[in-house]
């Protein structure tokens, strides 16, 4: 390309090419008239700048494009793919419905074998709630699983309060066509519903011929307990030496036994006691006394409810030495129901007798100490 | 420190539009261009090398392109010098294995360029250069009645090659309308809606060429011959049209 050189400043040259355009370039000697090739010149930051915009806005144009397809995407899927509610009948068969944000079925799963033979040859798929739910009790008063007048439970789980609404009152209205009674409730519902209730009472938490003490249960906890008088039972005198022999409940409460039933036992005595039926037995005032100062605070005014394991501990005959019973062997006797959530320790550190022994009491249990 | 330094964004914004002042900077500014350019070549420059050209060509870019976002001016201007004196070394290091007919032969009594026989006029090519010289003295005086001058028109061109040939397509349009050429004339006004409606192209892309336009459309009209062969190509596709 010839450049004809059109005007000359020190820095530079104004050019006119071939095509008529005019360009800025730098002056290399040159003077006006002159015709020059591959002159140097100059860069135009506007095109640059221009040509940068124009890749900035595509790259915008994209990534909005972007954002746009992959939101309705998300909104396509989240109304028609994602479950947004939960309708499971329950009657004879159980189904699950899994509806999405319109209040179509989405999914359609049997909970247990009546269900899945309920549901043989049967595809709601994209039909309305109301409508499967209508057929398919239509299917079992057809098949016998379920007769006129029987309940259908109906457990609704939904992200919305005003969705649960709209579906239980849909259910309720509609349902009751087919002449068979609803009860709707929400999801929380319906595990405790299904939950079957154990028909006899369980074993004891704790076994004497285990005596390995296990963790305290819990408040809510549901074990079944062995039938046991009304008021809980602690034996705060004679160890269950008989692991084998388990507590049976006393036919009539005896008088309270005191702490010290067993003065010398050392933790030998074998013989178990029948649990005693007294569980409160009142402390002796002179019983603090012989605590030890941090016994003193740690044990509460009535040692047989919150420590009864302490209750055991006896001073041996110079009275200086306590001595205690292994907490094992008192491990079934001191868990009676409504004491589960009290912690036992194994070693019970601060013995303390809240009374003075009473040796005819305990004669017949206790064997001579050597 | 401050005040000399916004004193030099000022002259540098004052510069940018009006290329005396840019002229003015460049002067006052050489000994700093110079110590620039020796930097790069590790040697005072002389003035006759390209290099010293070329870093004052760069300072003026450099003042074309400044902005108070770029910091400080003579830094902007410092390193826009280094990259040109750097892309111009590039370019020349391609053409090294070259010999210059400059050169001495192998006598060392003549230089290369006189041993090749020589078709060239220099009389003619001095006359040639001399004519062009009038007609382009007589054009930027005529545009400086139109209130353009040819720093307005490098300005002005159009960098597009669609957008140039938008234009093109006018002046041909108007080339072979003479009538047109004449209101041109006499009115001293470029008639953009004529054009546009005659040559069939957007108006706007017209008006932002105005400045450009003003030149070609004078070139087109008599008198400038020289110029006209150097652009033969653009008014050939107006005769073929």
């Amino acid at each position: 390309m010839k450049y004809l050189v059109m005007e000359c400043h020190d820095s530079y040259a104004v050019l006119m090419d071939e095509n008529s355009a005019f360009v800025t370039a730098a002056n290399l000697h040159y003077s006006v008239g002159q015709t020059v090739t591959e002159p140097v010149i100059m860069s135009d930051t506007h095109t640059e700048k221009r040509r940068n915009a124009i890749v900035l806005t595509r790259f915008i144009a994209a990534a909005a494009c972007l954002v746009l397809l992959v939101g309705g995407s998300y909104t396509y899927y989240s109304y028609n793919y994602k479950t947004y509610s939960t309708v499971v009948i329950s009657s004879d068969a159980s189904v699950r419905m899994s509806l999405n944000k319109r209040g179509k079925v989405i999914k359609l799963e049997s909970i247990d074998e009546s269900g899945k033979k309920l549901l043989e040859g049967y595809d709601g798929k994209g039909k309305d709630q109301v409508t499967v739910a209508n057929e398919l009790l239509e299917r079992g008063l057809s098949n016998g699983m379920i007769s006129s007048g029987d309940t259908v439970e109906f457990f609704i789980e939904s992200e919305k309060k005003s969705n649960y609404d709209e579906l239980k009152s849909e259910i309720e209205s509609e349902i009751p066509k087919l002449n068979v009674n609803v009860s709707v409730q929400g999801m929380e519902e319906y595990p405790k519903v299904t939950q079957k209730k154990p028909d006899t009472p369980t074993q004891p938490a704790s076994e004497p011929a285990a005596p390995e003490i296990t963790p305290p249960a819990t408040a809510g906890s549901n074990k079944p307990l062995p039938p046991v008088p009304e008021k809980p039972v602690i034996d705060k005198n004679a160890p269950n030496a008989d692991n084998n022999s388990k507590p049976q409940p006393p036919a009539k409460p005896d008088p309270p036994p005191t702490p010290n039933d067993i003065p010398r036992d050392n933790g030998r005595s074998a013989v178990v006691p029948d649990p005693p039926a007294v569980p409160d037995a009142p402390p002796a005032p002179e019983h603090k006394e012989d605590q030890l100062p941090h016994e003193k605070e740690a044990a509460p005014d009535k040692p047989d409810e919150a420590l009864p394991h302490l209750n055991n501990i006896v001073p041996d005959e110079e009275g200086d030495t306590l001595i205690h019973h292994l907490p094992v062997l008192h491990a079934p006797l001191i868990r009676s129901p409504g004491k589960d959530d009290e912690p036992i320790p194994e070693t019970p550190e601060t013995p303390e007798p809240p009374e003075a022994p009473k040796p005819d009491e305990i004669t017949p249990l206790i064997p001579d100490i050597p | 420190m401050e005040p000399n330094a916004n004193q030099i964004v000022s002259q540098v914004y004052k510069a940018k539009k009006d290329s005396h002042a840019a002229d003015e900077l460049i002067e006052a500014y050489m000994p700093f261009i110079r110590s620039e350019t020796a930097k790069f070549l590790k040697r005072p420059p002389d003035s006759s090398d390209d290099e010293l050209s070329i870093a004052m060509f760069a300072f003026y870019e450099s003042i074309r392109n400044y902005s108070r976002l770029r910091g400080s001016f003579l830094k902007f201007a410092s390193l826009q010098i280094k990259n040109r004196l750097i892309d111009y070394f590039r370019k020349e290091k391609r053409n090294k294995g070259l010999i210059s007919l400059d050169q001495p032969d192998e006598d060392e009594k003549n230089e290369l360029i006189d041993t090749i026989s020589d078709d060239h006029d220099d009389y003619a090519e001095t006359e040639l250069r001399e004519a062009t010289q009038q007609e382009i003295a007589e054009l930027s005086a005529q545009m400086n009645d139109f209130g353009v001058s040819m720093t307005d028109v490098a300005d002005n061109s159009p960098r597009q090659k669609r957008t140039l040939e938008i234009c093109n397509k006018a002046v041909r349009y108007a080339r072979n309308n003479p009538d047109l050429l004449a209101e041109f004339l006499r009115t001293k006004k470029v008639p953009i809606s004529r054009l546009a409606e005659g040559a069939d192209v957007e108006r706007k892309s017209l008006e932002r060429h105005r400045r450009y336009l003003v030149a070609v459309l004078l070139i087109c009209t008599n008198g400038y011959e020289i110029m006209r062969g150097h652009i033969m190509q653009v008014l050939k596709g107006g005769e073929e049209q």
